[in-house]
């Protein structure tokens, strides 16, 4: 057994936005610390609070790369500061409420050691703990393709399948190449602004494994889902709406792309995924299109 | 010595572990030797697909034992269709489960042991997995989550034990392991085993309290186990006896102060078991023929009355620590009736690393 090097892993920076939310932001920092993820950046924007966050921060002062307490101008302009200090190949951010799973760093770490052209990573296993329920429920979504993104302007409303910010990582070069901003300008869908910067460039890739918990209680921002979802909408309407094709043409063109050796994203449809592999011991890219299982 | 084929899936079975190609899986260092029992009693509808969700695991240096109580509906049959693969197995009349798991063990030569229950079954690399997770520190006990899933619960839910689950102070208040994901080093079972042969439902609680006061548990973050709910599941049939057990070994190992505060409650717990020592009585037989006659109704109405509550203490009532020691979750908008289904929720067909391949 050799003694695991910090060179080995791909260095994740998560930023944690904070503001007055004190009973929930111990158990964040935890999930986040308890996984010993060998080379983790951790860095806390605190929006000046006033409850007890600013005593709990202090107890985990050791094992962050930076911590402050000042006024900002909202979530996003927290988080954009915090991405600002950071140094890591792969970037995320964790609200103060929500969890990761014990597995997830070192999940995320290997996918992207595994895999280097990778840009972007999500999961397919969405969850999310509504305020009604006992404990989170995990919705499986596959379809993450470019077309179903921009497709669904005007559908927001109807069909409420967004990425799971939460459980969602990217590499540095693609945030630099897509401007290195958040926008700061919205006060709910900024990081539904990012998503769509990012999907202009490639379409995310999915892991079947959960990754994040999205805890929804009624204080919270995104509760209020129909702001988010206006201003999500407004976003998309920014973007052209991809050429409408009959729901069996599409299927009846992955009938046939199934056979072809392609690389190419036809019509916006790659929805690709990774896949461990034990007896391989190694992860797998799988080329997949919508409804392709 | 020449093995025949692996049995083909039955019929219309697809999924783990039907139509599964295992590989060998090796690592960095010599896999140590597991040792699996299957304690069985008439469970033939659900053996096979335990059997095979074990000798698919690809792991190779394995040690199977199914140890059958005598059942009579077909389960010996399915075991002589297995018999090349297993390290032996019996089928003759014994006092119980614990009774035949002891058996198994008594003729276990593996450093690591585990036994699942005839109707439970593994998931995909399992055993590699939670081997995987003893190597990485000096832990004799290790555990992983565990899907259940059935007819009761159409949406399956993964209960996932947190880093401090293994531990004596709340282990002996709540039992929140789940036993078909857990492995222990042979060491422990010869200090503390064999397994308590007087208690039927919750012997598995008994032993992991004994172990958690001397060894130090490791928790794998993979998905080990699918546990099945069914009506004849020995944990939700057995009310009223599991009840009882449950309050007694939550008795027998309740720190002291807490049992000061709850010793005005022992008087009522006698009470009850003596009511139910009437059963036993020569009334007991014109008892039982009424209570063929009224099978809704039950054997003893007033203990019935005090069942949830009982339940409840007896579960969770005294500890106040489920929320940052067991997660669950549930699966939202994916029903599963089969185990790869209700894997299939939560990733467990891809194996959630526990702790990377550079660590070995």
């Amino acid at each position: 057994m050799t003694k695991t090097k910090n060179a080995d892993w791909p260095k994740i920076s998560v930023i944690t936005p904070s503001f007055n939310q004190g009973r929930f932001l111990e158990k964040t920092i935890l999930s986040i610390l308890d996984q010993e993820y060998p080379n983790l950046e951790y860095i806390i924007m605190d929006g000046g609070s006033t409850d007890d966050s600013i005593s709990t921060i202090r107890k985990y002062e050791s094992h962050l790369a930076y911590w402050e307490s000042m006024p900002d101008g909202g979530q996003y302009d927290a988080i954009q500061k915090g991405f600002n200090r950071s140094s890591g190949e792969i970037m995320a951010y964790l609200n103060s409420d929500d969890l990761y799973f014990p597995w997830t760093l070192r999940v995320v770490g290997e996918i992207f050691a595994a895999f280097p052209e990778m840009e972007w990573l999500t999961t397919s296993c969405v969850s999310a703990t509504p305020p009604e329920a006992q404990f989170p429920l995990v919705f499986n979504r596959s379809n993450r393709s470019r077309r179903r993104f921009f497709e669904t302007r005007g559908k927001l409303l109807r069909q409420r399948d967004f990425l799971q910010q939460e459980s969602t990582f990217w590499r540095r070069s693609l945030w630099e190449k897509t401007g290195s901003r958040l926008d700061t300008d919205l006060k709910y869908a900024g990081d539904f602004e990012l998503w769509s910067r990012f999907y202009e460039h490639t379409s995310p890739v999915t892991v079947h494994i959960p990754l994040a918990m999205f805890r929804i209680h009624n204080e919270q921002k995104t509760a209020s889902l129909d702001k988010y979802i206006s201003e999500a909408e407004k976003v998309l309407s920014r973007y052209p709406c991809p050429f409408w094709l009959p729901t069996l043409f599409i299927r009846f063109l992955n009938r046939i792309y199934c056979f072809v050796p392609f690389d190419a994203n036809w019509f916006g449809m790659r929805s690709d995924c990774v896949e461990y592999r034990v007896h391989e011991a190694d992860w797998v890219y799988k080329k997949k299109l919508e409804w392709q299982d | 010595m020449q093995h025949p084929p692996f049995p083909p899936p039955l019929t219309g079975k697809t999924g783990w572990p039907w139509d599964f190609k295992p590989e060998k899986v090796s690592a960095g260092f010599d896999l140590p030797r597991v040792t699996i029992v299957t304690p069985s009693y008439n469970q033939a509808e659900y053996l096979e697909e335990t059997i095979r969700s074990v000798l698919l695991q690809g792991y190779p240096n394995l040690e199977y034992f199914v140890i059958d109580g005598g059942s009579i509906d077909g389960s010996v049959k399915i075991i002589k269709k297995y018999e090349p693969w297993l390290a032996g197995w019996v089928s003759e009349k014994d006092n119980g489960q614990s009774n035949a798991i002891n058996k198994g063990f008594s003729r276990a030569t593996g450093e690591w042991l585990g036994w699942l229950n005839s109707d439970d079954c593994l998931a995909p690399y399992a055993l590699y997995n939670l081997i995987r997770t003893t190597q990485s520190g000096q832990s004799d006990f290790v555990f992983g989550s565990c899907v259940q899933f059935g007819v009761s619960r159409p949406y399956p839910r993964l209960k996932m034990p947190g880093p401090s689950v293994f531990n004596y102070e709340v282990l002996r208040l709540i039992d929140l392991l789940e036993q078909p994901a857990t492995l222990w080093n042979h060491r422990l079972f010869r200090k503390h085993g064999p397994l308590a042969e007087d208690l039927h439902y919750a012997f598995d609680w008994d032993f992991f309290i004994k172990c958690a006061l001397s060894a130090k548990g490791a928790r794998c973050a993979s998905v080990i186990a699918a546990y099945r709910l069914h009506s004849i599941n020995k944990s939700i049939s057995g009310d009223l006896k599991r009840s009882k057990e449950l309050i007694g070994i939550s008795l027998r190992y309740l720190p002291n102060d807490i049992r000061k505060r709850f010793v005005f409650l022992l008087p009522l717990l006698w009470f009850l078991i003596y009511v139910q020592s009437f059963q036993k009585s020569p009334h007991a037989v014109l008892r039982k023929i009424s209570s063929l006659l009224r099978p809704s109704l039950g054997n003893c109405k007033f203990l019935r009355l005090f069942k949830l509550p009982l339940e409840l203490w007896a579960t969770h009532g005294l500890a106040d620590c489920i929320g940052e020691n067991l997660i669950t979750i549930q699966s939202a908008n994916r029903t599963a009736a089969t185990v790869s289904d209700a894997l299939g929720c939560f990733g467990g067909e891809t194996v959630l690393p526990a702790n990377s391949r550079r660590n070995l």
